[in-house]
């Protein structure tokens, strides 16, 4: 059975017995979903709220549910990956149990412990990762269905991580082709919104500024049915930005900018490395790499103490690079950017650019 | 074949689209429909230049016919403006009044509501058939026009009659519910309570709306007051916070933006996750959504308000409104007038202030992890549930000694309570997320002041003592494989602790759920990876017993031990003892032993 499926059977059944307190702890679900980019505490305290209520109601299967959702609301919306290991490593655990057997969230567990070491360090555990996506790939059902698209996304995620963009690529066109097969409109909305976002990044890597066009301008529509879905927006807009600069077109390019920042500036989840890449890359081709600076420097404020350590390193060498652009480089830069490589399992691949960067 | 062709409108078709997409809720029709009465009089005012004029709506419903009749005495229509406007989808006459009005007369335009031409398609939501009869003010006669929702409708002549119009509505089974006169009055309360033309229902010579909101009042803060008392919005308000224009910056400028209303702060939380900073919208004194959640700042979640601004622009369906410049503009004025009410309120009323801030701490506390500004004005004020109740950090750092002891756990955190209380010192519950961040942040700003979570790090309040007079009674336990240390810690009577390293439960079950191959083959590795970066693999997992030194009974038993095999009973019935009441690390077989051996020692003794 699908999670939705089971979700609105179960709300269905506690409508049907007047059970208001269920109700209530499935609407908190929907409260902290709705939160989730305008203001991901609540979300966070949302589905805390409905995890106290499932246990108080002694319904495990939601106090799985919501604890799911706990570690999604700090991978996904929150961007801290401070602490989530041991909810995390709690929720695969406990899916093992017989209680659960056929709960419909087995395969949720398992997605967000492989994300969890994705955002912490991609590198460091890459055969771990790889095999835990292997796993999943050929466990889950065939076809269109949730738990593969978000495995499919988890897959993307590591292959870019792990600098094989070609490989991402493909892994994205082939979700977009799933996400064609699905009958259920909102599935391909909700997901395909995702996907485009990420092409327009690895089409940007692959130097496919068509394809940059082409995604910016269908995650910018599908950003319209589905909700939330405001940061994608924001990523759009921003990559649209920079074609438009790109063109020479000056007051379109500010015009979307604007818009990108002050739609991204209404939410409180963290803005996204996309973002943080496309809006540095809209300065630079704008000649700006002051401008361009600030932003990878808010970029490590965003991404620093979250756990998230490989894109902390990252950050800290995208700022050595401008810095070294600007002539501003100093060894305390290249100090701190070797500080956060070597909090990974495998720095080499940081250490060999900082290195670079060190020699001028 | 022509290259221009015009559309063609499918009524039906058009409807259903309004009725399933469009509108949530049928009664929204009734809105539409008052509202439209409510500008055909205001024209009626506008363009009849007579003094002697009093608007006035009527409502009147029979439910044995099924019809809901809404009558004004407004402007009517002629024939032309029938053909023009009424049946003429998107174009509204109000709208080409305004216009033309905001040249010369801005205030006159303002009363108008009317905007896309849409609203009078809403009343086939809940009616099979609308029959309008109107006679206008320029004079003419009386027209009949009839509807049922499809391409075609009547004009005929009528019986003549006041100058007005009348709709009635030939209501469908399934909107019956608007036929109930408590129904009515509530929707008619909701939509139109402040429209400044009087609504009367079935007769009733007073008006069943208020005409004038209360920030047209002269004490506007007593108004407010009357106001969510009358509305049922909960208790007294702690603070009530009149609304006035504002200026907001515009790209190299500022604009003006006309704002009425009032903010207020209720009482308590009820359920602070349920708080979102909800405002009730009105544009141009007409009912638009009453949760409108984007247009307080997110640390205002304790704050709720009524407002009346008519930059903001209602969305088609006008329940909601969309988010564009002039609604960042009217956040900013709204940030800026709250911030600067809730500052005086501190400094002028501190009372009621912090009132305010312990009533709403849980809010209150999860913002101000985010805002410096915010965090100095309540970080003295909040008040945490600790284990001598609700206590603010002053008052708990004068109890504890410059100390901040507090506990994450949700459950099972009785033994570090314990702990602390025998030394005195309240334990600060810490289990709500926002509440570990604030301490960080209070402690950092404030050098002199420690910060202690006790899970997993108990150790902390016991003090160290030297083994010697203690070997014998640590020797016995190390012999039987368990860690032991001896301590000094309070309560005395309490002879022993267990404590395990804070996550050990997971990782002791991860390392059972591994070797028993529970878990599929390839997720394993990544569940290994993190007891190993955890704890060394699971060598850390083993607890540490705890003699008390400070305990009469350890003492008697190091100084003068019994002879015989009681010194061991009893030993191992305090190990026992200290297990069990830990409660962690224990499954069930575990804790049946756990009794066993307990029972055994205690048969020892006897």
């Amino acid at each position: 059975m699908a999670i939705w499926d089971w979700y609105l059977d179960c709300v269905r059944d506690f409508r049907a017995a007047g059970d208001t307190e269920r109700l209530e702890m499935a609407a908190l679900h929907d409260e902290g979903f709705a939160l989730q980019e305008i203001d991901p505490d609540s979300t966070l305290a949302a589905f805390t709220a409905g995890r106290a209520l499932a246990a108080r109601l002694d319904e495990p299967w939601w106090v799985l549910f919501y604890d799911v959702w706990r570690v999604i609301a700090l991978l996904n919306y929150q961007h801290d990956f401070r602490d989530v290991l041991d909810l995390t490593v709690r929720c695969a655990l406990e899916v093992r149990k017989p209680l659960y057997a056929g709960h419909p969230w087995k395969f949720a567990a398992y997605n967000n412990l492989i994300s969890a070491y994705i955002g912490i360090d991609p590198a460091g555990h890459a055969d771990r990762i790889q095999e835990a996506l292997d796993y999943l790939d050929a466990e889950l059902p065939p076809g269109p269905h949730d738990d593969r698209y978000v495995m499919l996304g988890k897959k993307r995620q590591f292959l870019r991580e792990t600098g094989r963009l070609d490989e991402a690529y493909r892994v994205a066109q082939a979700h977009l082709g799933l996400l064609d097969e699905d009958d259920e409109p909102i599935n391909t909305s909700w997901y395909a919104v995702s996907v485009n976002a990420d092409l327009c990044w690895l089409s940007w890597r692959r130097g496919d500024w068509d394809g940059v066009a082409g995604h910016a301008a269908a995650t910018e529509e599908l950003t319209r049915r589905v909700d939330p879905s405001q940061a994608q927006l924001a990523e759009a807009l921003l990559w649209q930005a920079v074609l438009a600069r790109r063109a020479g077109d000056e007051p379109t390019a500010r015009r979307l900018c604007r818009r990108a920042a002050a739609r991204m500036g209404r939410l409180r989840t963290p803005p996204g490395d996309n973002y943080f890449d496309a809006l540095a890359l809209y300065h630079e081709l704008g000649d700006n790499p002051a401008r361009a600076l600030e932003v990878r420097e808010r970029e490590l404020e965003t991404v620093s103490g979250k756990g998230r350590l490989a894109s902390e390193c990252e950050a800290h060498v995208k700022r050595c690079r401008l810095l070294a652009r600007l002539g501003r480089l100093e060894e305390g830069d290249l100090a701190a950017a070797r500080a956060a490589a070597a909090r990974l399992r495998k720095p080499a691949y940081y250490l060999v650019q900082i290195d670079a960067l060190a020699r001028g | 074949m022509k290259d221009k062709q015009r559309f063609n409108l499918h009524l039906p078709g058009l409807l259903k689209v309004l009725a399933e997409h469009l509108y949530s809720t049928k009664k929204v029709a009734v809105r539409e429909l008052l509202q439209n009465a409510h500008d055909s009089c205001v024209r009626r005012k506008i363009e009849g230049r007579d003094d002697r004029y009093r608007p006035r709506i009527d409502l009147a419903i029979d439910p044995d016919r099924r019809t809901l009749t809404i009558r004004d005495n407004g402007c009517g229509l002629t024939e032309d403006e029938i053909t023009g406007y009424l049946a003429t989808i998107g174009r509204g006459y109000t709208r080409e009044l305004r216009e033309r009005l905001s040249l010369y007369s801005p205030e006159q335009a303002a009363e108008l509501i009317g905007q896309f031409g849409l609203g009078f398609l809403s009343a086939f939501l809940i009616a099979a058939e609308v029959t309008v009869t109107t006679r206008s003010f320029q004079g003419g006669p009386t027209l009949r026009w009839h509807s049922t929702g499809d391409e075609f409708y009547d004009l005929t002549p009528a019986e003549p009659g006041d100058v007005g119009t009348t709709v009635e509505l030939r209501v469908k089974p399934a909107a019956a519910f608007i036929l109930q006169e408590r129904s009515l009055l509530d929707t008619v309360r909701t939509y139109a309570d402040f429209l400044p033309t009087p609504i009367h229902v079935e007769g009733d010579p007073e008006p069943v709306n208020l005409m004038s909101p209360p920030w047209e009042a002269e004490d506007q803060e007593a108004a407010a007051r009357a106001y969510l008392t009358r509305t049922g919005h909960g208790g007294e308000p702690l603070f009530v916070l009149p609304l006035r224009e504002g200026k907001a910056p515009l790209e190299h400028d500022t604009i003006t933006i006309p704002l009425q209303g009032f903010l207020y702060v209720p009482p308590g939380s009820v359920a602070s996750v349920r708080e979102y900073g909800d405002l009730t919208v009105y544009i141009r004194r007409m009912f638009i959504c009453d949760r409108e959640r984007d247009l307080l700042p997110p640390w205002a979640r304790f704050v709720r308000g009524v407002i009346d601004c008519p930059v903001l622009q209602p969305t088609a369906s006008r329940e909601g409104i969309h988010q564009d410049e002039n609604f960042d503009s009217v956040r900013q004025v709204l940030e800026e007038q709250l911030g600067q009410g809730l500052r005086e309120l501190a400094r002028d009323d501190p009372t009621t202030w912090k009132q305010l801030v312990r009533g709403h701490s849980d809010v209150i506390v999860s913002w101000a992890v985010k805002d410096n500004e915010f965090f100095e004005r309540v970080q003295d004020i909040v008040h945490f549930r600790t284990s001598r109740g609700l206590l603010s950090l002053p008052d708990y750092l004068r109890q504890s000694g410059g100390r901040l002891y507090y506990v994450t756990r949700e459950l099972g955190s009785l033994q570090e309570q314990v702990l602390a209380e025998g030394r005195d010192v309240p334990a600060i519950e810490a289990s709500w997320f926002a509440v570990t961040p604030f301490l960080e942040k209070y402690a950092a700003r404030h050098p002199d002041v420690d910060l202690v979570q006790l899970d997993g790090a108990a150790e902390t309040l016991m003090r160290p003592v030297a083994e010697g007079a203690f070997a014998a009674l640590l020797g016995h336990y190390r012999e039987r494989g368990v860690r032991a240390r001896v301590a000094s810690f309070k309560p005395a009577e309490m002879p022993a602790v267990m404590l395990y390293p804070e996550g050990a439960e997971i990782a002791r079950e991860a390392g059972a759920a591994l070797e028993a191959g529970e878990l599929p083959g390839p997720l394993s590795g990544l569940i290994g990876e993190y007891v190993e970066q955890r704890f060394g693999g699971g060598k850390d997992l083993q607890g540490t017993l705890f003699l008390n030194a400070s305990c009469p009974l350890v003492r008697r038993l190091a100084e003068s031990p019994p002879a015989g095999p009681g010194l061991a009973a009893v030993l191992d019935l305090v190990h026992q003892l200290a297990r069990l009441f830990c409660g962690r690390m224990l499954d069930a077989a575990e804790a049946t032993q756990a009794f066993k051996e307990l029972t055994r020692a205690l048969g020892g003794l006897l």
